[in-house]
C-alpha cells in the first residue's frame, strides 16, 4: 500500500519528536555518567569553613561542666568567641573512673585516660544553656507588689549600677539598724560558695544556707554517724556484688564515670541488685530488681543484717577490731527476721534470706544508698542500717567496697568578721538548725520557709538572697515557699533564667552560665583531684559573674574584716587593692589553690593538662588502719588501756580541748574512723539522750521506725520521684536538646493498679494529695511496685522559659514543706496520693 | 529482644580485595596538584573556596575500608548522651536525630529488664535507601561504605526515608531551635557535616533535604582515617557514658570491632531484608 | 439544575477555592514545610496522596480518550477532547501537588541531569514527562484544525487561536486527516505510557520491601484499575457539565456510567482479594496495616469516605434501575466515585507509612515530626483545596475559549 501524504507527514513529525527525545536522553546520560550505578560522586568541601570552624581552628579550652553538680571535666571548642562544641576532658578522672589504678592504667599526659573520657547528655547540651535566648540579660526590678504565683511581676529593666545601688542601700539600711541577721541567703553548694559565705560573715548574718540539705544530708548524716565520713564513695569497678538502695547512678548520673564503672563491674562478673520501688534505669542493668515499699528500706536492711548475723556470715575480724556496739545491734536485729520485714517491705522473706547470703559471701561486696530512702522522714536511721551492712561484710574503705575518699583540699581563707558583724552573727540561725541533732552546715531550707510563711522562728527576716537555686520547684510544698518568699521585704534572685522563684523576686540579677565564669571543683573520686572551671567566653550580656556581683555589693557596703581590710577589694595574694572584680577573684582563687593540695597558682593551674590537678599518689585503701606516727603521739591522751583494742587516743586530754585522733588496734595507734569511738559505730553513743527537731528521743541504734506518712483509704498510693539522665533537677527544662531527649514525665503506674483506678495507659489524670492536686498523664508498666506511682522530677514549669512552661508534672506542691527531724534533709519523696481520670 | 532482631549473624568477613573503583576526573586533577584548576572546573570561579575531594582512597592506601559499629547492649545505660552529642556535633535541627536510643519495654518474663538500643544509621552493605533516589543524591561511598547525601543534589522527595527499614533518615523541615531563630551567636555556627560547614538559612540546604548519620565522616583525615586520640572519632562513640559504642574498620581484622565480632555473639536488625547492616549489637 | 447554574457554581467554587488556597500557596513558598504535618515517619502525606490521585485521574481520562482516538469508538466521540483536556488539567494539578511536596522543588530538573536508573521514582518522572509532552502534542493536533479555522475570527479569540496554532495555517482537509492520524499514533503510544507510568507509581510503592502494606505484585495493577475507574468517573462528571453538558453528552454519560460501574466492581474485587490475602497471610505488619485502615484513627476515611461515599452509594445509584437511566444521577454517582478515590489514595499512602519501622521509635525522642499520627494540617488541606480550585478554573477557561468540535468542518468529522 502506497504511503499517503498524511502518513509521511505523520512519520516525519514523529521522527522529529523521537529524535529530540533521544538527544535529550543521551545528554542526560552524559552528564550523569551512566556507568556509575550507585550514583557515587564527589561531595564538595568547604575549605574556608573547615579552616575557620574545623577542629584545628579556634581554641579548645579545658574547663568543668556545671549542667549538674557533677563538675565533670570538659573541653570547649571556642571559635571567634563562640562556643562551637563541648567535649569530654580526657584528663579529668571525674569523667572516667573513681579509683586511681583504673585511671592511671594507660594514662598519658598527652592523651589522658586510656579509653577516653565521657560526658552525659546534659554536658553535651551545655551550649544550648549558654545561648538560650530566654536567659535573663539585664537586671530586672519588680513593679507589681502582688507576689502571688502567676502574677505578672511587671518587670522593669534597670542598669547594673541602679540594681546594685538599690540592693546595697537596702542591705546597708538593714545592717545599720543592727539587723544584719535578718538577711537570709540561699546558694548552690559547689559554685562560688566561699565568697558568698564570706559576704554573710562580713555582713553579719548567720543565715547562710546552701542546697545540700535539699540533696543528700540524710545520707551524710547516716554515714557520718556510722563511719565518720560525709560521703563515702562506692568502688564499683572492683566490686563483685553491688547492692543499691534507692540510688540510680547510671541515670541520675551524679558523676559521669558512674555508668562506665558500674557496667564494667557487671562485665567483670559483679552482680548488681537494685532495691527500689521503681525498676529504674539502673535497675534495668541489674541482675536483680527488688521492688520495695517506699520508706521501708531500713527494715529490709535490718532483716539482711539479721540473717547475716544469725548465720554468722559477717566479717568477724573487721567487726571485732573496727566496730563498736555490735552486740547491741545484734541483739536489736534478733527479731528483725525476713518474715518480719516482709510484712513491712513487701519483699518475700525467701528473697531476703537469699540476698543476705549472697551479699555476705560474695567478696568484695558493697551496699550503697542515696536519695531514695534518704528523702523520706525516716531516711537517716534507714541509711544507717543500710550503711552498716558494709561493716558486717567488712568492705569499708577496701577495694570493691565503700571508700572514704581522700579529698583534695583548697584553702578557704575565710575572713574574720568585724565587731558590728560579730554582734549580729551571735544571733541564732533563723532555720533553728541547732534543733536538728545531725544537721549539716548547709542549714535547713524547709524550716526557714515554714518559719517565714508562718511567722515563726526567732525573728522575722527582711531581705532574702537566692543564688542559683529554685526552691519553688526544689523544696517540698511550693505553696508554702511562695508564701514565705512573699513575706520578705526584699527578695533578690540571681539566676540565669526567670525561674519560678525569680518570678517572685523584687530584683532579678542575671547570673552566668558556667562557661562564662570560674570555679574550683574538688572532684568526687577516691583520691585527690581538682578541676578548674574557667571562663571560655566572656559573659554574653556583659554581666558580672555571681562572685563579682557579691564582691561588688560588698564593696558598695564597704564591708571590712576584723583587721579593717576592705575584704572585697584587697587582693588575697597581693594584699593590694584590685579594682577589677575578675582580677580580684582570680587572686582569691589563686590563694585557695596555693594554700590547698595543689599548692600552685591559678595561672600555673590553667597550664596543667586538661586544667586538672590529680594527685599521683592515687587511691589509698584501709586508711583507717594507718598507724599514727610516734611524733604525733607525744602528749597524746589514751582513754583507757594503751594496749587494748578500742582505746581511743586524743591529741591532748579532753578536758584541755583534746580531740580523738586515733584508736588502738592490734597494739598500735591507728587513725581509725572519724567517729567519736574512732571505729565504725553500730551503736552511736553520741546520740544517747539527744532529741530530734520534733522533740522525740533519738535512738543510738539504727532502728526502723515507719516513715510518718502512710497511705490510707483516701490517699492509697505512694508517690515517689527520681532523676533521669536527660535532665537536671528543675533547671534544664528550657534546653531544647534535652527536651528532644525527654519532653514529659508521665506518671508511672503498674498496669494492675491502673486498672484498679479504672485507668489505662495514656490517660490524663488528676493526682491529688491532702496538700494539693495536679495533672499528669499515666504510663502503665510493670516497672513499678503495684502500691506506688512515680515520676521524673523537674517537669511542670510555669516559668523558666518558653520551652519549659507547661510540660509534664511537678509534684512539689503535693507535699508539705518538711525536713527530716534528724538531719534537716528536705523530704521530697514522701507523699500519698489518689488518682482520678481528668 | 525486639522481633526486629533475628538470628545471630556470622561475623564480618575479614578484608576485601582492594577496590578498583572509578576515579573521578577531578580527583585525578587533584592528585596532580591542580587544586585551583579542579576547583574552578568543578564549581566555577566564584565558588573558589569549594573544592572537590576525591571519593576514592589515595594510592598506596587502596584497601577499601568498611566502617562499622559494634554496640554493646550490656554496656548501654540508655542515657542518650550519644543522641545529644550527635546533635552537638552535627548541629541537627529539631526533629532530626541521626541516632536514637530505642527502649524495649518489659517482656512477659518476670526477670525481664528494659533494653536500650542505640541506633545510628547502619550504613547497610545493601542500602535500600540508595537505589530509590531519583537523582542519585544519596549513595554508598566505595572507599569506606558510608552512605551519604549530597545536599546540593537532593530534591527532597523523601523517597529514601520511605525505603529505609530502620528509620535512620530524617527530613529537615526547616525548623530551628530558639538559639538559631533568635539569632544568638550560636546561629552563626555551621554544621561541619561533609566538611561543608553550612550555616542554617531559610530555603538553603540542608533545609528541605533528607539527612542522616554520616559516621561523622567530616572528622576523617585526608586519608579517610579517624583518630580517636585526637578526638576525631564519631561524636556518639566518643561521649558514650557506658563506653558501649565501638567504632572502627570492619575490614581490618585487627580492629577492635572485628575482634569483638570474633569473640562475642552479635546480631543485626532485620537480617531478613538482606540489607546487611554494618552496625552490630553485642548481646 | 440547569447546566448554567452548574457552570456558575463551578466558577464561584473555583474562585473561592483558589482564594482560600492562595494563603497556603504563599505559606508553602515562604515557610517551606514548616506548617505541614507530615514528618520523618509519615514522610508523604495529603499532597502525595493528591498527587497519585490526580495522575490516576489523568491516566484514566486519557485512556478513555483513547477509546475515541485509537479505537474510534464513535459513541464517545463527543467527549474525546474533553477527556484529553481533563487528562492535561489533572496532570497539571498532580505536578503542582508534588512540586509543593518536594523539599527543593526548583531542583526537579536534577532528575533529568542526574538520573538514577534504578529509581522507580526517576522512571516515573521521566515517563510522565514524556506523557505530558505527548498529551500536549496530541491535544494540539486534535485542536489544530479548529485553531487554524478559529484564528480567522475577528477580535481576541482570533488572535489567541493564532498564537495557539503556532503558525500553522494549513486548513486543508488532508492535513486534518493526517492530524487525526498523528493523534492516533500519539494516542497509541500514549496507552502504554499511561499504563506504564501509572504502574510506575504503583511500583514506586511496591518495591519498598520494608513496607509490607505496599510490597506486592498486585500493587501496580491495582493502581491502574484505580486510575481507570477514577478517571472515567471524573470524565462522566465533566461531560455532564461542560461543552453543553448533558444536553449533548447524555448518552455518552449513560454509556460511560456503565463502564465506570464495571471498573469499580473490578476494583472492589481486587481490593477484597488484597485484603483477604493480607489477613490470611498473617504477616504481622501487613495485618497491622489493614487493621490501621479499618480500625485505626482514620477508620472513617475507609468506612465513610472510601466505602460509603466512594463505593456503596455510587454502585447502588449506577446499578439500580430507578436511577441508572437518569444521566444527572449517573453523573452525580460518578462524582462521588471520583471523590471517593481520594480516600483510596490516602489509604494507600498514609497507613502504609503510619507504623513504627522499629518498635519504640516514636518514643525515642520528642518531635512532632516523629509520629505515626498524621492528619494533614490546615495549610495542607487548603493547599489541596486550592489545587481543586485551579482545576475548576482551568476547566472553566478551557470551556470558555477552546474551540468546540461543532466549529470544525463537518467533512473533517466525516473523514475521521
Ligand atoms: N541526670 C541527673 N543526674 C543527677 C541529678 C539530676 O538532677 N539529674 N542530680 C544529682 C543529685 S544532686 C543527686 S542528689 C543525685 C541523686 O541520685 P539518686 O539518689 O539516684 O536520686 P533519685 O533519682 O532522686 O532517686 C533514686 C531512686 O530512689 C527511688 N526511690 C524513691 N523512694 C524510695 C524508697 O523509699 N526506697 C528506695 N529503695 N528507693 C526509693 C526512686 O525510684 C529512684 O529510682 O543525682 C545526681 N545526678
Ligand atoms: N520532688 C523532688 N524534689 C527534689 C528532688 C527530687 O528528687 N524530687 N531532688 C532534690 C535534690 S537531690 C536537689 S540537689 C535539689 C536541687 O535543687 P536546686 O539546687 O534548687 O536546683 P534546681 O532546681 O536545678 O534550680 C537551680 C536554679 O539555678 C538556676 N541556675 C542554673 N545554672 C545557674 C548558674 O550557673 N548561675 C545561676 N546564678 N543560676 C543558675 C536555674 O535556672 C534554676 O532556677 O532538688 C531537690 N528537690
Ligand atoms: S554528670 Fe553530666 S551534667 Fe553533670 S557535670 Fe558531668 S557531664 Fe555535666
Ligand atoms: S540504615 Fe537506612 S539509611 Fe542507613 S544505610 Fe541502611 S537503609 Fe540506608
Ligand atoms: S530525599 Fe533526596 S536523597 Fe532522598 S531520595 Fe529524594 S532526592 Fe534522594
Ligand atoms: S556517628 Fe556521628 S553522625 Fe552518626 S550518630 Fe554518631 S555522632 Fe551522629
Ligand atoms: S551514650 Fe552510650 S550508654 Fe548512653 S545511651 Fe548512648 S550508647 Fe547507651
Ligand atoms: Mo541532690
Amino acid at each position: 500500500m502506497p504511503e499517503s501524504d498524511a502518513q509521511k507527514i505523520t512519520r516525519r513529525r514523529l521522527f522529529k519528536l523521537g529524535g529530540g527525545a533521544a538527544t535529550g536522553v543521551a545528554a542526560a546520560a552524559a552528564v550523569s555518567g551512566l556507568g556509575t550505578r550507585s550514583g557515587e560522586h564527589d561531595l564538595r568541601v568547604n575549605a574556608a569553613g573547615l579552616q575557620r570552624w574545623g577542629r584545628d581552628a579556634g581554641q579548645w579550652v579545658p574547663s568543668c561542666c556545671n549542667m549538674c553538680g557533677g563538675q565533670c571535666g570538659i573541653m570547649v571548642h571556642v571559635v571567634d568567641g563562640i562556643v562551637e562544641k563541648i567535649e569530654p576532658n580526657n584528663w579529668n578522672p571525674n569523667n572516667y573512673t573513681n579509683i586511681s589504678t583504673d585511671w592511671f592504667d594507660g594514662y598519658t599526659d598527652e592523651h589522658g585516660c586510656k579509653e577516653g573520657a565521657v560526658i552525659c547528655p546534659k554536658g553535651n547540651a551545655g551550649v544550648m544553656a549558654l545561648y538560650d535566648p530566654d536567659r535573663v540579660k539585664t537586671p530586672l526590678k519588680r513593679t507589681n507588689p502582688d507576689k502571688s504565683i502567676g502574677a505578672d511581676p511587671r518587670w522593669q529593666e534597670i542598669s547594673w549600677d541602679q540594681a546594685l545601688d538599690e540592693i546595697a542601700a537596702k542591705l546597708k539600711a538593714l545592717r545599720d539598724s543592727g539587723e544584719a541577721h535578718k538577711l537570709i541567703w540561699f546558694s548552690e553548694d559547689h559554685s562560688f560558695t566561699h565568697p558568698q559565705m564570706d559576704f554573710c560573715t562580713l555582713f553579719g548574718t548567720p543565715n547562710y544556707s546552701n542546697h545540700a540539705n535539699l540533696c543528700d544530708v540524710s545520707r551524710k548524716a547516716s554515714f557520718r554517724t556510722i563511719l565518720g565520713d560525709d560521703r563515702p564513695l562506692a568502688d564499683f569497678i572492683q566490686s563483685k556484688y553491688i547492692m543499691l538502695f534507692g540510688w540510680n547512678p547510671t541515670s541520675a548520673i551524679k558523676w559521669v564515670h558512674l555508668p562506665r564503672i558500674i557496667t564494667r563491674a557487671i562485665e567483670h562478673g559483679a552482680r548488681l541488685v537494685v532495691v527500689d520501688p521503681y525498676l529504674s534505669d539502673t535497675a534495668a542493668k541489674a541482675q536483680e530488681w527488688v521492688p520495695i515499699r517506699p520508706g521501708t528500706d531500713g527494715a529490709f536492711a535490718l532483716a539482711l543484717a539479721h540473717v547475716i548475723i544469725r548465720d554468722r556470715l559477717y566479717d568477724r575480724e573487721f567487726v571485732e577490731k573496727w566496730t563498736v556496739g555490735f552486740d547491741r545491734f545484734a541483739d536489736y536485729v534478733k527479731d528483725k527476721t525476713p518474715a518480719w520485714a516482709e510484712t513491712i517491705t513487701s519483699i518475700p522473706a525467701a528473697t531476703t534470706e537469699r540476698l543476705a547470703r549472697e551479699l555476705a559471701t560474695t567478696k568484695p561486696a558493697l551496699v550503697d544508698v542515696w536519695s531514695g530512702p534518704g528523702q523520706h522522714s525516716n531516711g537517716v536511721q534507714g541509711g544507717r542500717a543500710i550503711g552498716l551492712l558494709n561493716a558486717l561484710i567488712g568492705t569499708i574503705d577496701a577495694p570493691g567496697g565503700m571508700i572514704n575518699p581522700d579529698k583534695a583540699k583548697t584553702k578557704h581563707n575565710a575572713p574574720q568578721p568585724d565587731d558590728t558583724a560579730a554582734e549580729t552573727l551571735k544571733q541564732p540561725r533563723f532555720d533553728e538548725r541547732s534543733k536538728y541533732p545531725l544537721s549539716h552546715s548547709s542549714g535547713i531550707y524547709a524550716q526557714s520557709f515554714v518559719n517565714l510563711a508562718e511567722d515563726k522562728g526567732p525573728y522575722k527576716p527582711k531581705i532574702g538572697v537566692i543564688v542559683f537555686q529554685n526552691p519553688m520547684m526544689a523544696v517540698p510544698g511550693s505553696q508554702t515557699v511562695a508564701k514565705a518568699l512573699a513575706k520578705l521585704e526584699t527578695l533578690v534572685v540571681i539566676d540565669t533564667m526567670l525561674s519560678e522563684t525569680a518570678m517572685l523576686a523584687d530584683y532579678v540579677l542575671p547570673g552566668t552560665v558556667y562557661l562564662e565564669r570560674y570555679d574550683i571543683n574538688a572532684h568526687w573520686v577516691t583520691w585527690p583531684a581538682i578541676g578548674l572551671r574557667q571562663p571560655v567566653v566572656k559573659p554574653l550580656f556583659g554581666q558580672p559573674a555571681e562572685y563579682e556581683t557579691v564582691a561588688a555589693l560588698g564593696r558598695r557596703l564597704g564591708l571590712k574584716d576584723k583587721s579593717g581590710k576592705e575584704f572585697f577589694r584587697i587582693g588575697a595574694i597581693s594584699g593590694q587593692p584590685v579594682e577589677d572584680l575578675t582580677a580580684w577573684y582570680e587572686e582569691y582563687l589563686s590563694a585557695e589553690l596555693k594554700g590547698g593540695s595543689p599548692g600552685i597558682t591559678l595561672e600555673e593551674f590553667k597550664k596543667l593538662p586538661g586544667a586538672v590537678w590529680v594527685d599521683r599518689k592515687g587511691t589509698r585503701y584501709r586508711k583507717y588502719a594507718d598507724t599514727i606516727p610516734a611524733d604525733q603521739l607525744t602528749g597524746a591522751f589514751y582513754d583507757g588501756d594503751r594496749a587494748a583494742n578500742g582505746t581511743v587516743v586524743y591529741d591532748k586530754p579532753p578536758q584541755a580541748g583534746g580531740k580523738p585522733i586515733g584508736v588502738v588496734v592490734d597494739g598500735a595507734v591507728r587513725k581509725g574512723f572519724n567517729t567519736p569511738s574512732r571505729r565504725v559505730e553500730f551503736y552511736a553513743k553520741s546520740l544517747e539522750g539527744k532529741v530530734d527537731a520534733l522533740g522525740n528521743p533519738v535512738d543510738p541504734l539504727p532502728v526502723y521506725v515507719p516513715r510518718d506518712w502512710q497511705p490510707d483509704e483516701q490517699y492509697p498510693l505512694y508517690l515517689i520521684n527520681w532523676k533521669e539522665a536527660s535532665h537536671t533537677h528543675s533547671r534544664t527544662f528550657n534546653n531544647p536538646w534535652l527536651l528532644h531527649l525527654k519532653s514529659e514525665n508521665p506518671l508511672i503506674i503498674h498496669p494492675d493498679t491502673a486498672a484498679r483506678f479504672g485507668l489505662k495507659d495514656g490517660d490524663e489524670v488528676i493526682i491529688e494529695s491532702p496538700y494539693g492536686s495536679t495533672r499528669g498523664k499515666i504510663k502503665a508498666t510493670r516497672r513499678m511496685h503495684p502500691e506506688v506511682v512515680g515520676l521524673q522530677h523537674g517537669f511542670g514549669h510555669w516559668a523558666g522559659g518558653r520551652n519549659a512552661v507547661g510540660r509534664g508534672t511537678a509534684d512539689a506542691g503535693l507535699r508539705p514543706t518538711r525536713a527530716d527531724p534528724l538531719s534537716g534533709q528536705a523530704i521530697h519523696k514522701q507523699t500519698c496520693v489518689t488518682l482520678r481520670k481528668a | 529482644m525486639p522481633d526486629a532482631a533475628t538470628e545471630p549473624s556470622t561475623p564480618a568477613p575479614a578484608g576485601e580485595l582492594p577496590d578498583v573503583s572509578r576515579r573521578d576526573v577531578v580527583a585525578r586533577l587533584l592528585k596532580l596538584g591542580a587544586v585551583s584548576l579542579a576547583a574552578a572546573l568543578a564549581s566555577g570561579a566564584s565558588l573558589a573556596p569549594l573544592l572537590h575531594v576525591a571519593s576514592a582512597a589515595e594510592p598506596g592506601k587502596k584497601r577499601k575500608r568498611r566502617y562499622g559499629m559494634v554496640i554493646d547492649t550490656r554496656r548501654c545505660v540508655g542515657c542518650d548522651a550519644c543522641v545529644a552529642a550527635c546533635k552537638a556535633e552535627n548541629k541537627t535541627p529539631p526533629g532530626v536525630s541521626y541516632t536514637i536510643v530505642l527502649e524495649q519495654g518489659l517482656g512477659e518474663r518476670p526477670d525481664d529488664r528494659p533494653l536500650f538500643l542505640t541506633k545510628p544509621c547502619f550504613q547497610c552493605e545493601h542500602p535500600p535507601c540508595v537505589p530509590v533516589c531519583p537523582v542519585g543524591a544519596t549513595f554508598k561511598r566505595s572507599q569506606d561504605g558510608i552512605v551519604v547525601v549530597d545536599y546540593d543534589r537532593c530534591i527532597g522527595c523523601r523517597y529514601c526515608i520511605v525505603a529505609c527499614p530502620y528509620q535512620a533518615r530524617f527530613s529537615d523541615f526547616g525548623e530551628d531551635y530558639p538559639a538559631v531563630e533568635e539569632h544568638t551567636p550560636w546561629a552563626s555556627v555551621p554544621s561541619p557535616e561533609y566538611k561543608q560547614f553550612r550555616v542554617r538559612g531559610k530555603g538553603k540546604s540542608p533545609e528541605g533535604n533528607v539527612r542522616k548519620c554520616t559516621f561523622c565522616l567530616h572528622l576523617q583525615d585526608e586519608n579517610g582515617e579517624y583518630d580517636r586520640a585526637s578526638g576525631r572519632w564519631p561524636a556518639c562513640a566518643k561521649t558514650c557514658t557506658g563506653k558501649a559504642i565501638h567504632f572502627g574498620d570492619l575490614n581490618d581484622p585487627d580492629s577492635e570491632v572485628s575482634q569483638l565480632l570474633k569473640e562475642r555473639q552479635a546480631i543485626r536488625l532485620k537480617e531478613e531484608l538482606g540489607t546487611e547492616p554494618n552496625v552490630y549489637y553485642l548481646l | 439544575m440547569s447546566d448554567k447554574t452548574l457552570k456558575r457554581a463551578f466558577w464561584t467554587l473555583g474562585t473561592v477555592l483558589i482564594l482560600v488556597g492562595s494563603w497556603a500557596w504563599i505559606d508553602r513558598w515562604v515557610n517551606a514545610d514548616r506548617n505541614t504535618n507530615y514528618g520523618s515517619i509519615v514522610p508523604w502525606g495529603l499532597w502525595v496522596a493528591a498527587y497519585i490521585y490526580f495522575i490516576g485521574l489523568s491516566a484514566g481520562s486519557f485512556l478513555v480518550s483513547s477509546l475515541v482516538y485509537v479505537f474510534n469508538i464513535k459513541r464517545f466521540e463527543s467527549i474525546g477532547r474533553l477527556a484529553l483536556f481533563t487528562a492535561i488539567v489533572t496532570l497539571v494539578l498532580a505536578l503542582l501537588s508534588i512540586s509543593a511536596d518536594l523539599g527543593h522543588p526548583f531542583r526537579a530538573w536534577h532528575v533529568l541531569v542526574y538520573p538514577n536508573f534504578r529509581s522507580p521514582m526517576a522512571w516515573m518522572i521521566w515517563l510522565y514527562s514524556a506523557y505530558f509532552i505527548l498529551l500536549l502534542l496530541e491535544f494540539w493536533f486534535v485542536m489544530r484544525h479548529d485553531l487554524v479555522v478559529g484564528s480567522r475570527k475577528p477580535g481576541w479569540r482570533g488572535r489567541l487561536y493564532r498564537i495557539l496554532a503556532f503558525g500553522s495555517t494549513d486548513d486543508r482537509p488532508e492535513t486534518a486527516v493526517s492530524d487525526r492520524q498523528v493523534v492516533r499514533v500519539l494516542a497509541t503510544f500514549g496507552i502504554p505510557l499511561a499504563i506504564m507510568f501509572n504502574g510506575g507509581v504503583g511500583s514506586l510503592f511496591g518495591v519498598i520491601s520494608s513496607r509490607p502494606a505496599w510490597h506486592g505484585g498486585l500493587f501496580p495493577i491495582l493502581f491502574l484499575v484505580c486510575a481507570l475507574t477514577s478517571g472515567a468517573a471524573l470524565l462522566v462528571l465533566v461531560s455532564a457539565i461542560f461543552q453543553d453538558g448533558l444536553r449533548r453528552n447524555r448518552d455518552t454519560v449513560l454509556a460511560l456510567g456503565t463502564l465506570v460501574l464495571g471498573l469499580l466492581l473490578f476494583d472492589v474485587l481486587l481490593q477484597i482479594s488484597e485484603t483477604l490475602v493480607g489477613f490470611y497471610g498473617h504477616e504481622p505488619d501487613r495485618v497491622a496495616n489493614l487493621r490501621l485502615i479499618y480500625g485505626g484513627p482514620y477508620w472513617w476515611v475507609f468506612w465513610f469516605w472510601q466505602l460509603g461515599i466512594g463505593t456503596l452509594i455510587p454502585i447502588a445509584l449506577l446499578a439500580l434501575p430507578q436511577t441508572r437511566r437518569n444521566p444527572a444521577i449517573v453523573a452525580a454517582a460518578c462524582g462521588l466515585i471520583a471523590i471517593g478515590f481520594l480516600a483510596v489514595r490516602l489509604n494507600i499512602v498514609i497507613p502504609g507509612l503510619a507504623d513504627e519501622q522499629l518498635e519504640g521509635i516514636t518514643e525515642a525522642f520528642n518531635s512532632t515530626r516523629i509520629s505515626t499520627d498524621y492528619v494533614p494540617s490546615l495549610m495542607e488541606f487548603t493547599f489541596t483545596a486550592g489545587l481543586v480550585g485551579i482545576g475548576l478554573i482551568l476547566f472553566g477557561i478551557g470551556e470558555w475559549f477552546l474551540p468546540r468540535p461543532e466549529e470544525s468542518t463537518p467533512e473533517e468529522i466525516a473523514h475521521a
